[in-house]
């Protein structure tokens, strides 16, 4: 139970991880290896407009700004860096890393290297089932199932949704229906910002954000994809919560658990990588077509 | 560019280094021109892989690390003879881009930059296991140097082991082999139909990258004396890249001037950690926006006008 619980409970924070990097590259077909910097950017945001603005703004107002500029940093890297060059996959991955690596160093610049502090936004813990877990993991659990629940939402009933589907799928017939492949991609990179940026705010308390903690961050969203398979999102939930409890599960059992359970996620990408390239819920031949 | 003239820029640039002690008695430009060379087994070997071959790997850190520090370890806790710790640093290195060879070229395209850029950070893992005996976080010093520390024979021994790597290198990019690669990086169907197996000839790039990135990373940790967690860092992935994409892609000359001018750079920007990052960032940016063939290119377009002004080609 305690590792059922507290595996889930991570597994939904991995979830929200992966699922941004899965609408871009549903979506756009490209590698945003920005995009973990996205969820840094929004929690150093949050800690330094608490730092100037102080109790003189309401908390959701500074949340809604973080958002903002982390989409602000999603449309600027998508329109002026990946657009432009977005066949080349390889050109898109070298120029996403720099333009990560840049993000870090002014992070340094700006707070140090150490990690930062966000406040928790639910304080204190509750008994789950008979564990006892901190609210803030609860919430980033809610969080997760909620900004599923709006995505299904988004995608089945809106118009831009059901554009973003026809893109994913056929990007040629929406071109020739009139529609704009560059405008759809942005819209994707912008929806995977707000979700970066949300998480970044749910995640920030649990897991201290410091400027090199994009590549954690990047690794667990690749491990994500990878199990759920490749250019599909709901495939996220069910790998994001495999992979919480067998890391939960091997910190506990396994000797030297503690230090190892990071490389969990790579394990993982390898032996599905082995076994069924396509992943859990993943589109055979999906790689292919991009 | 031909091949005569590779063989050319390289011999000279060889003899002229040759004689660099004798002009340069500054012990700390003849080191920094001895790891450009280091860094030049590193760029070219990587350019077979990202060049030619066209398979993007953000993983070459394991390989420079990982031998590095193979060949340390050997030498610390066993006394092994420094050319039996560099054999082994490149046959373990060997065995890595094997088996990363195999399992990644599953995937394809830019799939295989993410996954490869994860296996430096497990090494660095396995390097926690065990802090006193594998070094943790410090990592680990005290085993011996190449000749004894001693500055120029390290310079010359460098120096020989760069040309030879060099030579090798432009013999298989200018070969049949770099025909096959380049064949499988433009259309691997098409090379697939013509009867060549795609697949071997990727992990032999692989491979190569991997055995000539270990070559540098021992050098480098057995000329150093010394090394840390920080050259499996994603940095020293990147290296090789910006040198490549600084140098013009898939020219072996290229990557070479490409490695020359990052480590001078890095030589001149040690006063500014914090620009450093920033500023090859800022370079990869501009580069392959603006310059997608790098440094070889713009030289190529300057002969180009060349020949149109003085109207020397047939007209």
């Amino acid at each position: 139970m305690d590792i059922l619980v507290n595996g889930i409970l991570l597994g939904l924070g991995y979830c929200l991880v992966g699922v941004g990097v899965s609408l871009i590259l549903g979506v756009a077909k490209v590698f945003d290896l920005a995009y973990a910097s996205y969820y840094t950017i929004a929690a150093y945001a949050v800690v330094t407009l608490i730092q100037y603005m102080g109790p003189a703004m309401p908390i959701g107002i500074i949340f809604l700004i973080a958002i903002g500029i982390a989409v602000g940093f999603s449309v600027v890297t998508h329109f002026f860096f990946i657009l432009p060059v977005r066949k080349q996959g390889t050109t898109v991955m070298v120029m996403t890393i720099a333009i990560a690596m840049v993000i870090q160093e002014l992070l340094i610049f700006k707070d140090g290297s150490e990690p930062i502090h966000l406040p928790s936004i639910l304080k204190g813990t509750s008994v789950l089932f008979g564990v006892w877990t901190s609210n803030q993991k609860i919430l980033v659990g809610g969080v997760t199932v909620a900004i599923m629940a709006l995505l299904w939402l988004f995608f089945a009933k809106t118009k831009l949704g059901l554009a973003i589907r026809a893109t994913a799928d056929q990007p040629e017939a929406i071109q020739l229906s009139g529609g704009s492949i560059r405008n759809v991609c942005l819209a994707s990179g912008m929806l995977a910002a707000v979700v970066a940026g949300i998480g970044g705010i749910a995640l920030g308390p649990i897991y201290p954000p410091h400027p090199y903690a994009w590549l954690d961050l990047l690794i667990i969203a690749f491990a994500v994809i990878v199990l759920g398979g490749l250019g599909n999102i709901w495939g996220c939930l069910p790998a994001g919560l495999i992979l919480g409890v067998s890391e939960v599960g091997f910190a506990i059992y396994v000797p030297m658990g503690g230090i190892i359970k990071r490389s969990v996620g790579l394990m993982i990408i390898l032996l599905v990588l082995a076994f069924k390239p396509t992943g859990i819920m993943g589109v055979k031949g999906w790689e292919e077509e991009a | 560019m031909e091949k005569r003239t590779m063989y050319w820029a390289v011999f000279s640039g060889f003899i002229l280094e040759l004689f660099l002690p004798l002009i340069i008695a500054n012990y700390w430009t003849l080191r920094i021109f001895m790891f450009a060379n280091i860094f030049v087994i590193f760029a070219i070997s990587s350019d077979i892989l990202l060049g030619y071959a066209g398979l993007l790997s953000f993983g070459q850190a394991l390989f420079f690390g990982g031998a590095g520090y193979v060949g340390a370890l050997l030498n610390l806790h066993f006394g092994l003879p420094l050319i039996l710790c560099i054999a082994i640093g490149c046959g373990v290195a060997l065995i890595l881009g094997l088996f990363i060879g195999y399992i990644c070229l599953r995937l394809k395209g830019p799939y295989l930059g993410v996954v490869t850029l994860i296996f430096p950070v497990l090494f660095i893992t396995i390097l926690h296991l065990s802090p006193a005996y594998l070094g943790g976080d410090n990592g680990i010093a005290g085993f011996a140097q190449i000749a004894g520390g001693s500055m120029h024979a390290q310079f010359y021994i460098v120096l020989v082991v760069t040309l030879a790597s060099l030579l090798i290198t432009i013999k298989i990019a200018l070969g049949n082999m770099g025909l096959i690669l380049k064949a499988i990086r433009e259309d691997e169907m098409g090379a697939e139909a013509v009867g060549i197996n795609a697949t071997k000839y990727k992990v032999f790039a692989f491979a190569y990258s991997a055995v000539f990135g270990g070559l540098a990373g021992t050098l480098y940790s057995l000329v150093m004396g010394s090394v840390a967690p920080t050259t499996l860092s994603p940095h020293y992935s990147i290296y090789p890249i910006i040198m490549i994409y600084l140098g013009g892609a898939s020219s072996i000359i290229g990557a070479t001037i490409g490695a020359y001018v990052i480590t001078y750079l890095d030589l001149y920007l040690l006063a500014f950690p914090f620009m450093r990052i920033i500023i090859y960032a800022g370079i990869i940016i501009v580069v392959l926006r603006c310059f997608p063939d790098g440094l070889m290119g713009i030289f190529k377009n300057i002969g180009g006008y060349q020949k149109w002004l003085s109207l020397k080609s047939k007209v």
